[in-house]
């Protein structure tokens, strides 16, 4: 049931809260960090398997040449033979290796543009994420801004209270009756004076008036 | 860490601290709730849910982020083996 009114247990609970949004915010801050750990770690793995099949493209470009200079050698040996009437050597083994070594390369460019195309992918998402209107950016403005922001208003409603209950709350006071009732009637327990009323409203049109939105 | 670890992280925190809220609204619920609630709380608490979906941010939200990251993983050790 709804009432209106303030309690100690009212500022123990804002208390509890306030401690709550302080540790969300370190919390969010580590995973931000863990976050953005994880994303440089994906970064640098798919640049090594990129430079990995670059390597691999390079080694096949290598025997692709070596394949067509023992290719060009064979062809030689056998134009050298014709000229003498000699019979000519065959190069079918190194027609051969040059089409598998072709293939190969083939093979590692097609692999190297994909690859490629992923990095690429990753690297513009990560950009966005890491952008003004990003998921960073709303990260560290709840972390840099929102959460201090929240705790300074809860700060505020927590002093507010104290005020109005006229206890020191931190030293541990025993719950006490409803300090301001709607219905105007006194309870056992209960403190009420007009000046308090002033100062219990004063708070709660603060609060409700907007002036503390995030 | 895995990669779900840091969805269910966030949504972890979000539900604590909603759970810490609702106490709060339970043993105080008039107008003061309500209007922290309102101003401070929603929209405190609607950054958690934008922040995992990606809704009203540029790009994708971190859930989606962190599954294009392990497709782009799978994908690349498909090409090196």
């Amino acid at each position: 049931m709804a009432r209106s009114g303030a309690y100690i247990s009212d500022v123990h609970l804002l208390e509890d809260l306030d401690k709550r949004i302080g540790s969300s915010g370190e919390a969010m801050s580590q995973i931000d960090a863990n976050v953005c750990n994880y994303l440089n770690e994906v970064k640098e793995s798919l640049q090594r398997q990129l430079d990995f099949i670059h390597d691999r493209l390079n080694d096949a470009q290598q025997r692709l040449s070596q394949a067509e200079s023992a290719l060009s050698a064979c062809q030689a040996s056998q134009s050298a033979a014709s000229a003498m009437g000699m019979m000519c050597p065959s190069c079918v083994m190194e027609e051969q290796e040059v089409e598998m070594a072709r293939m190969e390369v083939e093979k590692w460019r097609m692999r190297y543009e994909q690859g490629q195309q992923i990095v690429g992918d990753c690297e513009r998402e990560i950009a966005e994420y890491n952008g003004s209107d990003g998921g960073h950016s709303l990260i560290r403005k709840m972390c840099d801004q929102q959460t201090p922001k929240a705790s300074q208003l809860l700060h505020g409603c927590i002093d507010r209270l104290q005020d109005i209950l006229g206890t020191n709350v931190g030293s541990g006071g025993k719950e006490v009756e409803t300090l301001f009732s709607d219905s105007g009637q006194q309870s056992v327990g209960e403190v009420k004076s007009s000046s308090s009323d002033r100062r219990f409203d004063a708070f709660r049109r603060s609060v409700k008036g907007g002036n503390g939105d995030l | 860490m895995s990669i779900p670890d840091f969805v269910r992280q966030v949504q972890d925190i979000e539900q604590r601290l909603k759970s810490e809220w609702q106490t709060v609204q339970q043993g105080w619920q008039d107008s003061v709730a309500e209007g922290f609630d309102s101003g401070v709380m929603v929209p405190y608490m609607r950054n958690f849910q934008q922040y995992v979906t990606g809704e009203g941010i540029s790009g994708y939200g971190l859930e989606q982020l962190l599954q294009q990251m392990d497709t782009h993983l799978q994908q690349m050790d498909s090409l090196t083996n």
